[in-house]
């Protein structure tokens, strides 16, 4: 049984380990976004003020 | 959300593993197998899918391609990795060896060596678009080789167990298994190719704005 | 455009000498290992025969487009109204010049040093030289072409080239062992028949595939 378990804790390691990568990555890029788009809205806001 | 869906899915697959009965000659560690198999073969459908979509892109040169291209390159490069460890561990219980240059083992080491290519290609290339294309030409010409890299292997004589008889309890098993590896790295390719068409979109908007 | 690699190489003498020297190394270091193991020389020179020819040429096949990466000939050549699938045949004809090279040196080394008796079939012998050659040519001057992108020189093009060509080594090693052992049948014709196809999957795959590594 023992071979059993090492062999899955190195799976649980590999698709754990892959998916917590992935979670950073994806928060990271989230953040990325939202400050650009922030970033987009307010140089909008004058000229569209303007316009108005 | 990530880490408890892939959780419980892999707590599922250990379950399913557990209830297995225990077959009469390898005994325990004989249940890898549930681990093992599902492994492989995603390690090979998603080689294939990185040089399907590596062809696709080449052919309509839209970068959708490329993303899925090179999430199927990682994830897939994971499972052969896994398929390593795992063969290795089984092998080590049942045969007392650790490795053996036989046929299926050869053909996915050799697998696992292009796949790696891929990855270190891609590292190595900025992220242009000449990168997505020599990229696609590396993942076309591994998946070429495949086939050749199986029969020369084949002709070669080997140990690795050939579809071993399976009580149809031990099938449904293996379905299951595969079944929820699926998901999980269905999951996975999904978030990954999710991840470069972010940031794709997040280096044409600093473009925009710059 | 052979002519021009061809003469280029014969005035600088940069890659063939050194190439020359490393499988007369090669060839002399196995052929001591042979004499060490004299019983079972037959049965292992066909794999050191195949395995030092591999490695010579990948010694030379990553640098197939070196001169054009380096010397920055590479945009003049563009200039040429020359199809990419004839810079691939130009540089494959080049790369099988050179690895004959490298055959005929490691062979006669082989038999005339290690007692190999590789011209028991002489044709047979030649057609297995001459296709796995070929394949060895084939699936490295595509990959090597994917020198034109990358950063430094990392062993990366030899480490893919030498993964690709690996049906090639084994096939080419086990027809030559059978030529050896006298046992041209079913299975010998199975190795030359794995040979030629890939040959021409890969010299195929690389006429096309050569045009978007080429493109701007």
């Amino acid at each position: 049984m023992g071979s059993y378990v090492v062999a899955f804790t190195a799976i649980l390691l590999g698709v754990i380990g892959y998916s917590i990568f992935l979670e950073k990555r994806q928060r990271r890029l989230d953040r990325e976004i939202e400050i650009l788009q922030d970033y987009q809205r307010q140089s909008d806001l004058p000229s569209g003020a303007k316009a108005a | 959300m990530l880490h408890a869906t892939t959780a419980c899915l892999l707590i599922a697959g250990a379950a399913v593993s557990y209830f297995a009965s225990t077959e009469k000659t390898m005994g325990d560690a004989q249940r890898i197998l549930y681990l093992h198999v599902p492994m492989a073969w995603f390690g090979l459908i998603a080689f294939l899918v990185t040089a399907i979509t590596g062809a696709l892109y080449l052919r309509s040169r839209e970068a959708e391609w490329d993303y899925w291209s090179q999430a199927s390159a990682e994830v897939g490069w994971l499972c052969l990795t896994l398929t390593i460890v795992t063969g290795s561990i089984w092998a080590h219980a049942a045969w007392n060896t650790w490795w053996t240059w036989d046929p299926r083992l050869t053909t996915v080491f050799i697998l696992w060596v292009i796949n790696s290519g891929y990855l270190l290609l891609r590292g190595n290339m900025e992220d242009t678009l000449q990168s997505a294309r020599f990229r696609a030409v590396v993942a076309i010409i591994g998946a070429l080789d495949l086939p050749m890299i199986v029969m020369a292997t084949r002709w070669f004589r080997g140990m690795h167990p050939v579809a071993p008889r399976m009580e149809p309890g031990m099938r449904v098993m293996l379905l299951i298994s595969v079944a929820v590896f699926s998901v999980i790295f269905g999951i996975l390719l999904v978030r990954r190719r999710g991840h470069l068409y972010l940031a794709n979109r997040i280096a044409l908007i600093k473009q925009e704005t710059d | 455009m052979v002519q021009k690699d061809l003469v280029s190489e014969l005035r600088t003498g940069l890659v063939w000498p050194p190439m020359c020297l490393f499988g007369l190394l090669v060839a002399a270091v196995f052929s001591f290992q042979m004499e060490l193991l004299a019983d079972q020389r037959i049965q292992i020179a066909g794999g050191l025969l195949w395995l030092a020819t591999v490695f010579a040429g990948m010694l030379v096949l990553d640098r197939t487009f070196a001169a054009e990466r380096e010397e920055g000939c590479w945009h003049a050549m563009k200039l040429y109204p020359v199809s990419a699938t004839m810079i691939y045949f130009a540089k494959f004809a080049v790369n099988v010049i050179t690895l004959a090279i490298i055959q005929l040196i490691l062979i006669a080394l082989f038999v005339f040093v290690a007692d190999i008796p590789l011209f028991k079939h002489p044709w047979a012998m030649l057609s297995v030289a001459v296709l796995g050659n070929l394949g060895i040519a084939s699936a490295g001057t595509i990959l090597s072409a994917l020198g034109l992108g990358i950063r430094g020189n990392s062993g990366l093009l030899s480490l893919l080239i030498l993964a690709v060509v690996i049906p090639v080594v084994i096939a080419a090693a086990e027809a030559t062992r059978l030529i050896c052992t006298d046992d041209l049948g079913d299975m010998w014709r199975r190795w030359i028949h794995l040979l030629v196809v890939f040959v021409l999957v890969f010299i195929s795959a690389g006429a096309a595939l050569i045009d978007f590594i080429v493109e701007e």
